[in-house]
């Protein structure tokens, strides 16, 4: 197996893992935020883990377009370079 | 290409690691925000690693815009690397000479300035290794400056940044390198005293071609006795070229040289013949009137006589003389190698038969032979038909002039090259490296990285 395979092995399994991690963190941050609890500070604490989970997803699912988005602005913006003036 | 392949796949590793750090159950501030940093490092390393192209092309447009380029630094660097072993030649001959005269109570500073010039050598070296280090390696640095970048937990950012920020910036900074050192060594070269007096020169005959093998006598004061002892015997090289100093004499300045010349068996006044040694000098030229010379044989023209016309090969001899005071008779004197063949002799075309005597000057059998000839005529052809003979090398003793009062000069001018030299080829290229360093460490923060150099 080489490095790059490796690597692009490792991404996808993290890739899951962090899906997994999205769900896990939103039920965690809903179970903490509905928990009979009556401390607000305990509820704010739960309604910002949902919101990063939901931040992360977000993320998550643009990962790839980010970096497509980046290599297609470069390539269209990116022209072959003229020659450098000489004086 | 494959690097940048490998580079965008740990970028994205990173940015998945980054979601996961930022998705994680902990309800923690500063966590979230190192998920979300390295969310925007992967972003940033994806972007450089597909601008890749522009960090080479930059170097390249830049060097074009400045007119500069790496061949014109190369030679720069051999030409100082030329000075400086040219210097380090001269220095140890001149050590290893005055260590068996009375004068080596100075090899002790000498010493000092052959220790400066080993140091200028070594930093000059350093210069090379860099230098050659980014121009071979250019693309090789960035790539791996990418992949570095691109690595996850920001490891290798930093590093990553300076890679590519050093690519670029001593890519350029090095051809501009003889620019920095010129503008700031040119004051000191100007105004210093450059080592002690040398002076090149010729010696040539009455038709300006010059004596192989001549003996250059050097006096210290007028000499009318030709038995006087000369202060220098130096040999002259196959072309007659001397050199007087550099390194292999020592000589104050100011000092009156009054010089002689020897040649097959004869002293003769040169012009000129007195001579001010200031400085250096090159292409001194000592004319001897009074002889020509044509491969193997000369001709010795008497005092009372001017050389009209000269038509000289390698094989014959054809000049005219004309007397100045109304002489009527010609005393000419034929010098030749023992071996050499004369095949004839005519003056004003009637042929003459010499009868040749030998002689011995510094170990190379000569013949000589002097015509009296009683003439009516106001000018004098005289041709000669010979072998061409390849010169001959006498047996000199050589004596080289070492004067005490020019040591003072000489360990000042060594002294001062010694630290001109140890400023101009240690000092200012590693202050402008230094310099290139903390430009690289800027565009570095600027690419990101948080390398900070402090130069005090």
């Amino acid at each position: 197996m080489s490095v790059l395979s490796f690597i692009q092995q490792l991404t996808t399994q993290l890739m899951s893992i962090a899906w997994l991690l999205f769900l896990v963190t939103w039920i965690v941050g809903w179970a903490i935020k509905g928990s009979p609890v009556p401390f607000h500070k305990v509820k704010r604490a739960g309604q910002s883990l949902v919101e990063d989970a939901v931040m992360a997803a977000f993320w998550m699912a643009m990962g790839s377009t980010i970096f497509a988005i980046i290599s297609y602005i470069v390539n269209n913006v990116y022209q072959p370079m003229p020659p450098a003036p000489s004086p | 290409m494959d690097i940048l392949i490998l580079a965008s796949s740990l970028a994205m590793l990173s940015y998945v690691i980054g979601v996961i750090v930022y998705a994680l159950p902990v309800p923690y501030r500063p966590i979230k925000k190192l998920g979300m940093a390295f969310i925007i490092d992967a972003i940033v390393a994806m972007i450089l690693i597909t601008i890749y192209n522009v960090f080479i092309y930059v170097g390249d447009f830049i060097l074009n815009l400045l007119n500069l380029t790496w061949l014109d630094f190369y030679r720069w660097l051999v030409s100082r690397t030329a000075v400086l072993v040219g210097v380090f030649t001269g220095l140890s001959y001149l050590l290893s000479m005055i260590k068996v005269s009375q004068y080596s109570f100075i090899l002790s500073p000498l010493n000092l300035v052959l220790t400066y010039i080993s140091l200028s050598l070594s930093a000059l070296k350093i210069v090379y290794f860099l230098s050659t280090l980014i121009f071979k390696f250019r693309k090789e640095l960035v790539l791996l400056g990418v992949l570095l970048y691109s690595l996850p937990f920001r490891i290798g950012k930093g590093v990553g940044a300076f890679l590519i920020a050093c690519s670029i910036v001593l890519y350029v900074g090095f051809p501009l390198m003889p620019a920095f050192v010129s503008y700031f060594e040119g004051n000191i070269i100007s105004s210093g005293n450059f080592g002690p007096t040398t002076i090149y020169g010729t010696i040539v005959d009455g038709a300006g071609n010059y004596l192989p093998y001549s003996v250059l006598l050097v006096y210290l004061k007028k000499v009318s006795s030709p038995h006087a002892i000369p202060s220098a015997v130096i040999l002259t090289n196959d072309r007659g070229k001397f050199v007087l100093g550099d390194g292999k004499d020592i000589i104050p300045k100011n000092t009156t040289l009054y010089l002689r010349v020897e040649y097959l068996g004869y002293v003769f006044v040169p012009q000129p013949n007195e001579f001010i040694a200031k400085g250096f000098k090159k292409n001194i030229v000592l004319r001897v009137n009074s002889i020509i010379y044509s491969a193997g044989v000369a001709l010795l023209i008497p005092f009372n006589y001017v050389l009209l016309n000269k038509f000289i090969t390698g094989n014959l001899i054809d000049v005219t003389l004309k007397p100045i005071s109304n002489n009527k008779v010609l005393s000419l004197t034929l010098i030749k190698y023992h071996s050499t063949p004369i095949y004839r002799i005519a003056i004003n075309n009637k042929e003459y038969i010499c009868n040749w005597s030998v002689l011995s000057w510094r170990g190379i059998k000569l013949s000589s032979c002097t015509l009296n000839i009683k003439l009516s005529n106001d000018l004098f052809n005289i041709i000669i038909f010979h072998e061409s003979m390849e010169p001959k090398r006498p047996n000199v003793n050589q004596k080289r002039l070492l004067l005490l009062s020019g040591i003072s000069d000489l360990i000042a001018g060594y002294i001062s090259l010694g630290v001109s030299l140890l400023y101009s080829l240690i000092f200012l290229p590693g202050m402008y490296v230094s310099l290139l360093l903390a430009m690289s460490a800027a565009l570095s923060r600027v690419l990101g990285g948080g390398i900070r150099i402090k130069l005090i």
